[in-house]
C-alpha cells in the first residue's frame, strides 16, 4: 500500500475535509510513519471473531410508547439557519 | 428478451415512537422539527435507546410473510452506513444486518429483509429540511431479479402492498413506501433506477428504462452501469451526477446498539400472527361458507372486513351477505376514501343494518341512507356512537309493531331451535345472532332487532 | 450568607482571579453556581436531607452537555453551539446537590494527550506553569490541581483521565466501560470512552463514581450496569505487575514504582510478576481503532445544525469540506482520515477487520490475567510532563505516549491513577486496574496507595 499526496486527497475528498497543499504534503509523511507503525497489525492472523460490540450481551427492546420530550425548541434554536421551523440547507448540491 | 428486474423496497413500519428513541412517528401533520430528540437530530452527545419492540416486531411479521427466515439465536448487529446529506443529521443511517433471508412471495424470490433508520426530509427545491421523520423505522426488502416486466413489477407491489396493510404492519403516509429498482437487459449491464415515490410510479419508471436500455443496443451502444433517478413529472429516468452516487458508505458495526437476538419463542409468536395470509383465507372462505372466489377475495381486502364477516355470517345467508358487504358496503368505504379499519364500523353495526335489510324491514336505499350517516359521523366527530337502529327510528325508516305478535313469533322460534337455545345458555353469544335472525324471517322484519332480543332473552329467563 | 454559598462565592472569586493563569475554565456558570448554593442553603437551614454531593463544586469537562451552556467540545466547529440538552451524570450530579462551577477545557473532541490541542484556548500544569498539564482532560484535572473544584469530570478513551491526573498530581479514574451513562458525551471513541471522577482524595473520586454510576436507559451500553451502584471493598486483593508496563519507562518514575510496590509487599500484599505480550500491538489495535470510530463520530459536522457560521454554505458538497477543513484542527483532520482510510471498502478487511479480531484477542488475554490476580498494577505514565510547547510536531511520538493507559480501555476494565512518590514538583500516577466491575476492589488500592504516599 503506496502512501502519497493522491491517497491523502482522496481521503480528503471522501472525508469531506479540504486540505491546504501543505497539509496534503505534511500529512502525506505523517500517515507514511503512522501506517508503517501500524502495519505490526497485519503480523496477527485472522483466526478468531471480531469484537463488534465491547460492553457484550445482547439487546433488549423498549415499548413502543412515545415521550413528549422538551429539547425541540433548544435544537432548533441551535440550527445554523432557519426559516420558522425548518432548517435551511443549500439548493445545491455539488 | 431476457430481461432481469429486482427491487428494494422500503416500508415505513406502524409504530408510536420511532426506532430508537422515543419521539412521535408524526411527520406528516406536525409543526416541522418538533417531533426530534437529541438521538434523531443527531445532537453531540446523543446515543441510541434499544430498538422499538413493535418495529421489530413488525419486520419480523413482514420476514414471516414473505417465507423468509432468521437465524434464530443469531445476534444481528447493527450497522452505520455513512454519507453527507443534509437529512441526515449524524452523517450515517443505521441499518441492520439481514434479518431474514431466503423468501418467496408470489413467485419472486425474496434475498433479505432489514431494518433501518429513515433519514429526514429534505426539500431540494426549497432547501429546507424538516427531521420530524428522522429515525422513524423502516424494512427494506430485497428480492432476487426476477421480475420479467414492468407488469409483474406492478402486480408483485400490489400484492405486497395489500399484505403489509392487511396486517397493520406499515403507516398510512405519502411516502411510506419507496421503491429502487435495478433493470439489467440481455444480460447486460445492471441500471439503478432510485427515487420512484410510490408503487404506481413503478411501471412508468421501469417501461421508461427498458425502453431506454432497448433503444441503446438497437443503436450498438452498450449501456453503461450507472445509478439513475427517476423524475416522475417526466416519466423518464435521468442520469444521477457521479458525486450523488456515493460509492462507498464505509459500513462499521455500530458499537453504541448491542445485537439483536431472535428467540425461537419469539420467532413462533410472529408466526403465529400471520398464519392464515390473505389469499388463504380468501380460499377457506369460499369453501368454508360457500361463497364466490371473488366476493371471498373482496372480504379479504382488510383482516378486520374478512374478521367482522366471519363474526356474523353464523347468522345470515351466507353467500347474501357476502354481495352486500362487498356491493354496497365496501363502495360506501371506497367512495369515502376509507377504510373499513378506520371507519368507525364493527360488526355489531353491519349485523344490526344488514339484518333489518335482509328481513325487510328497510329498503336497499334506506340502508345506504344509514350507511352515508354512520361513515359522516365518524369523520365530523371521530367517533361513532349511534347505532344504526338509532338512524333508522330517528329517519322514520323504521316500522314498529304490536307486542303479543313479537312475543308469539319469538316463542315459536325458541320452540324450534332448541340447539341453538342451549348453545346460548352455554355462553355462546353467537347464537343470538342466529336466533334474531330467525325471528326477523318468519315476522318479515317488521320488528327491531333490540326489541327481538330482548323478547327472547325474556323468554329465555323464563 | 450560609456555608455552601460561602464556599462557592470565595471559588468563583478564585477562579476568576486565577483562571487566566491556569486557562482551566472555559466558561464558568457564576450565576447558577450561586443559585444552587442558596437553595442547598436554604434546604439545610428547613432541615431537608441534602444530597450525597451537597456542597461539592464540581468543574466539567467541555465535551458533556450541559443545558443551555456552550459545549465547544475545544473545537471552533462547535464554538456558538449550546447544548439543548442536559447530559445523564449532570443530572446525576444535580440531583445530589452537587453545584457545577463550569466548564473546563480539553484538547480538541477529547484528540490528545496534552490539552495543547484545544482551539480554545491553553492550559496550564497548576505544579508548574511551563508545563502541559496531560490531555485530553487537561482542564478538568487542573481544575481540581489548582484548587478550583473539590472534584471534576473528565472522560477517558485511551488515558484522558489518568495522564493529566498524573501530571497534575491529583486521583482520576476511569471506571468500568458501560458503567456510566455516555448519553450527552460527545464521541471520541464510542467502545473506549467513559466519563470518570478527577479530585484531590480517592474518597472524593469514590464518592463521585457512586453519583454518576448505574444503568441507564439512554445509553444501552450500560445495560449490565447496576441501577445503583456501591463501592466498598474489604480486604487484600492479590497484586501482579505486568512487566510490559515498566519497559521504557523514565528510571525516576520506576523507582517511584518499586518504592510503592516494595511498601504494598511489606504491608502483607501479595504481589506477583508476570508477563502480558499481547501488549505490545496495543497502540496499533487503539489508534485504528479510534482512527474508524472517530472519523464516524465527525460525521455529522456539516455546519447545519450546530451553532453558526460566518459564510453561508451555497453548495452542499463543497462548503461542508471547506467548513470542515477550516474548522478542525489538524489532530482532528488527520484522524478522521485515517479512520476513513482504513474503513473503505478497500482497505477495511485488511486494517479495520484485523484490528476487531485483535482487540478480541488483547481483551481476553487482560480477563485472562485478571482471572489469576485481583488487579494490576504499573506506573500511568511512562514519562514526566513536557513543557508547553514540546512534542508538538510528531503526532506518532504523542500516541506512544499512551501505552500505559490504553490496555484499559480496549479491554473495558476499569483503572484508575494515584499520585505516589516525588519527581521534582511532579507527583508521579500509580495505575490499578482490575477486571470488569471491580471498580470498587480498585477504588481501595488507590486509598491505600493514597495512604502509604503520605506516610
Amino acid at each position: 500500500m503506496k502512501i502519497d499526496k493522491d491517497l491523502v486527497r482522496k481521503m480528503a475528498e471522501l472525508s469531506r475535509v479540504k486540505l491546504s497543499e501543505a497539509e496534503v504534503s505534511r500529512l502525506e509523511a505523517e500517515f507514511a510513519e503512522i501506517f508503517d507503525y501500524f502495519s505490526s497489525i497485519s503480523e496477527l492472523g485472522s483466526e478468531g471473531e471480531p469484537l463488534y460490540y465491547p460492553a457484550g450481551g445482547s439487546g433488549g427492546r423498549r415499548e413502543d410508547r412515545p415521550a413528549k420530550g422538551r429539547e425541540a425548541d433548544g435544537i432548533v434554536a441551535q440550527f445554523s439557519r432557519k426559516e420558522g421551523r425548518l432548517l435551511v440547507a443549500p439548493k445545491s448540491l455539488d | 428478451m431476457n430481461v432481469m428486474i429486482g427491487l428494494e423496497i422500503h416500508v415505513q413500519l406502524n409504530t408510536d415512537a420511532k426506532l430508537f428513541c422515543t419521539c412521535q412517528t408524526d411527520y406528516g401533520h406536525a409543526q416541522p422539527n418538533t417531533n426530534i430528540c437529541p438521538v434523531c437530530s443527531g445532537q453531540p452527545g446523543g446515543k441510541p435507546m434499544a430498538p422499538n419492540a413493535k418495529a421489530l416486531r413488525n419486520a419480523l411479521m413482514i420476514s414471516c410473510m414473505l417465507g423468509a427466515r432468521p437465524e434464530l439465536g443469531t445476534p444481528i448487529f447493527m450497522q452505520r452506513k455513512h454519507y453527507f446529506y443534509p437529512d441526515l443529521p449524524s452523517g450515517y443511517q443505521r441499518t441492520s444486518r439481514p434479518l431474514a433471508k431466503n423468501g418467496k412471495f408470489n413467485g419472486i424470490g425474496i434475498w433479505e429483509v432489514h431494518f433501518e433508520e429513515d433519514p429526514g426530509r429534505y426539500e431540494l427545491k426549497e432547501g429546507l429540511v424538516d427531521y420530524n421523520r428522522s429515525g422513524i423505522p423502516l424494512a427494506e426488502i430485497v428480492t432476487a431479479p426476477e421480475l420479467k416486466t414492468p407488469q409483474d413489477a406492478r402486480d408483485f407491489l400490489g400484492k405486497l402492498e395489500h399484505y403489509l396493510r392487511y396486517f397493520d404492519l406499515i403507516k398510512d403516509e405519502v411516502g411510506t413506501m419507496r421503491v429502487d429498482s435495478n433493470v439489467s437487459i440481455e444480460g447486460g449491464s445492471r441500471v439503478e433506477v432510485k427515487n420512484i415515490n410510490s408503487f404506481s410510479n413503478v411501471y412508468d419508471a421501469l417501461s421508461f428504462e427498458m425502453k431506454r436500455q432497448l433503444t441503446q443496443l438497437e443503436q450498438g451502444m452498450p449501456v453503461v452501469q450507472e445509478t439513475r433517478h427517476f423524475d416522475e413529472n417526466s416519466g423518464i429516468t435521468v442520469r444521477l451526477r457521479k458525486k450523488e452516487t456515493a460509492d462507498d458508505y464505509r459500513y462499521v458495526p455500530d458499537p453504541d446498539v448491542p445485537p439483536i437476538i431472535v428467540s425461537r419463542d419469539e420467532w413462533a409468536s410472529v408466526a403465529e400472527a400471520v398464519a392464515e395470509l390473505p389469499d388463504a383465507r380468501a380460499e377457506r372462505l369460499a369453501k368454508q361458507y360457500r361463497i364466490d372466489k371473488g366476493d371471498a377475495s373482496v372480504l379479504v381486502i382488510e383482516k378486520e372486513f374478512a374478521d367482522a364477516y366471519e363474526s356474523i355470517a353464523g347468522g345470515f345467508e351466507a353467500q347474501k351477505l357476502a354481495n352486500w358487504m362487498r356491493g354496497p358496503l365496501r363502495s360506501k368505504l371506497n367512495y369515502q376514501n376509507l377504510t373499513f379499519r378506520k371507519s368507525g364500523l364493527t360488526a355489531k353495526h353491519i349485523s344490526e343494518l344488514y339484518g333489518m335489510f335482509s328481513s325487510g324491514s328497510i329498503t336497499d336505499k334506506a340502508a345506504d341512507q344509514i350507511l352515508i350517516r354512520l361513515l359522516d359521523e365518524r369523520r365530523k366527530e371521530g367517533v361513532l356512537k349511534t347505532t344504526p337502529m338509532d338512524v333508522a327510528k330517528g329517519s322514520g325508516l323504521l316500522r314498529s309493531v304490536d307486542p303479543a305478535a313479537l312475543k308469539e313469533a319469538c316463542g315459536k322460534v325458541l320452540r324450534e331451535n332448541g340447539k341453538a337455545v342451549a348453545d346460548y345458555m352455554g355462553g355462546n353469544q353467537k347464537s343470538m345472532f342466529f336466533l334474531v335472525g330467525r325471528v326477523m324471517g318468519e315476522t318479515k322484519g317488521i320488528f327491531d332487532a333490540k326489541e327481538v332480543a330482548e323478547m327472547l332473552r325474556e323468554l329465555m329467563r323464563e | 450568607m450560609d456555608i455552601h454559598t460561602q464556599r462557592i462565592s470565595a471559588l468563583l472569586e478564585k477562579i476568576e482571579r486565577e483562571n487566566d493563569r491556569i486557562g482551566a475554565f472555559i466558561e464558568v456558570y457564576a450565576e447558577e453556581a450561586i443559585a444552587k448554593a442558596e437553595l442547598l442553603d436554604a434546604k439545610v437551614r428547613r432541615g431537608g436531607k441534602p444530597g450525597r454531593l451537597a456542597g461539592k463544586a464540581v468543574a466539567i469537562k467541555n465535551n458533556i452537555a450541559y443545558q443551555g451552556k456552550r459545549l465547544t467540545c475545544g473545537s471552533k466547529m462547535l464554538w456558538d453551539y449550546l447544548a439543548p440538552y442536559h447530559a445523564a451524570v449532570v443530572e446525576r450530579i444535580e440531583a445530589e446537590d452537587g453545584i457545577i462551577l463550569g466548564s473546563v477545557n480539553l484538547d480538541e473532541f477529547a484528540c490528545g494527550s496534552d490539552t495543547t490541542k484545544s482551539a480554545i484556548m491553553r492550559t496550564k500544569n497548576p505544579l508548574d506553569t511551563d508545563y502541559v498539564p496531560g490531555g485530553s482532560s487537561g482542564g478538568s484535572a487542573a481544575s481540581v490541581a489548582a484548587g478550583f473544584a473539590d472534584i471534576s469530570l473528565g472522560s477517558d478513551t485511551g488515558g484522558s483521565i489518568r495522564c493529566p491526573a498524573s501530571f497534575c498530581g491529583v486521583v482520576g479514574m476511569k471506571p468500568t466501560y458501560g458503567l456510566v451513562s455516555r448519553y450527552g458525551l460527545s464521541d471520541m471513541a464510542m467502545s473506549l470512552d467513559q466519563i470518570g471522577p478527577l479530585a484531590t482524595k480517592v474518597a472524593d473520586a469514590r464518592l463521585m463514581l457512586s453519583v454518576i454510576a448505574g444503568a441507564d436507559g439512554r445509553d444501552q451500553t450500560t445495560a449490565s450496569s447496576p441501577k445503583n451502584v456501591a463501592l466498598d471493598s474489604r480486604g487484600k486483593p492479590s497484586i501482579a505487575i505486568a512487566k510490559e508496563f515498566l519497559e521504557g519507562a523514565d528510571p525516576r518514575i520506576a523507582d517511584c514504582f518499586h518504592s510503592l510496590a516494595g511498601k504494598l509487599a511489606d504491608r502483607g500484599y501479595a504481589i506477583s510478576e508476570i508477563s502480558i505480550p499481547e501488549l505490545k500491538h496495543a497502540i496499533p489495535i487503539y489508534y485504528l481503532t479510534v482512527f474508524a470510530e472517530f472519523s464516524s463520530a465527525m460525521q455529522k459536522y456539516d455546519g447545519l445544525r450546530y451553532g453558526k457560521h460566518e459564510r453561508e454554505l451555497e453548495n452542499f458538497m463543497e462548503g461542508v469540506s471547506e467548513l470542515r477543513g477550516e474548522k478542525f484542527g489538524l489532530e482532528v483532520k488527520r484522524r478522521i482520515l485515517l479512520g476513513t482510510f482504513i474503513t473503505t471498502k478497500e482497505y477495511q478487511d485488511a486494517w479495520y477487520g484485523k484490528t476487531l479480531k485483535a482487540r478480541a484477542v488483547l481483551k481476553k488475554a487482560m480477563e485472562s490475567a485478571l482471572s489469576r490476580h485481583d488487579l494490576l498494577l504499573g506506573p500511568t505514565m511512562g514519562t514526566l510532563p513536557w513543557k508547553i510547547g514540546e512534542k508538538m510536531t510528531d503526532p506518532l511520538e504523542l500516541y506512544l505516549a499512551d501505552i500505559l493507559t490504553v490496555p484499559a480501555n480496549l479491554a473495558g476494565i476499569p483503572a484508575g491513577s494515584v499520585p505516589f512518590g516525588r519527581i521534582g514538583r511532579f507527583r508521579p500516577g500509580m495505575q490499578v486496574l482490575g477486571s470488569r466491575f471491580s471498580d470498587a476492589k480498585v477504588l481501595a488500592l488507590m486509598g491505600e496507595i493514597e495512604r502509604l504516599d503520605s506516610l
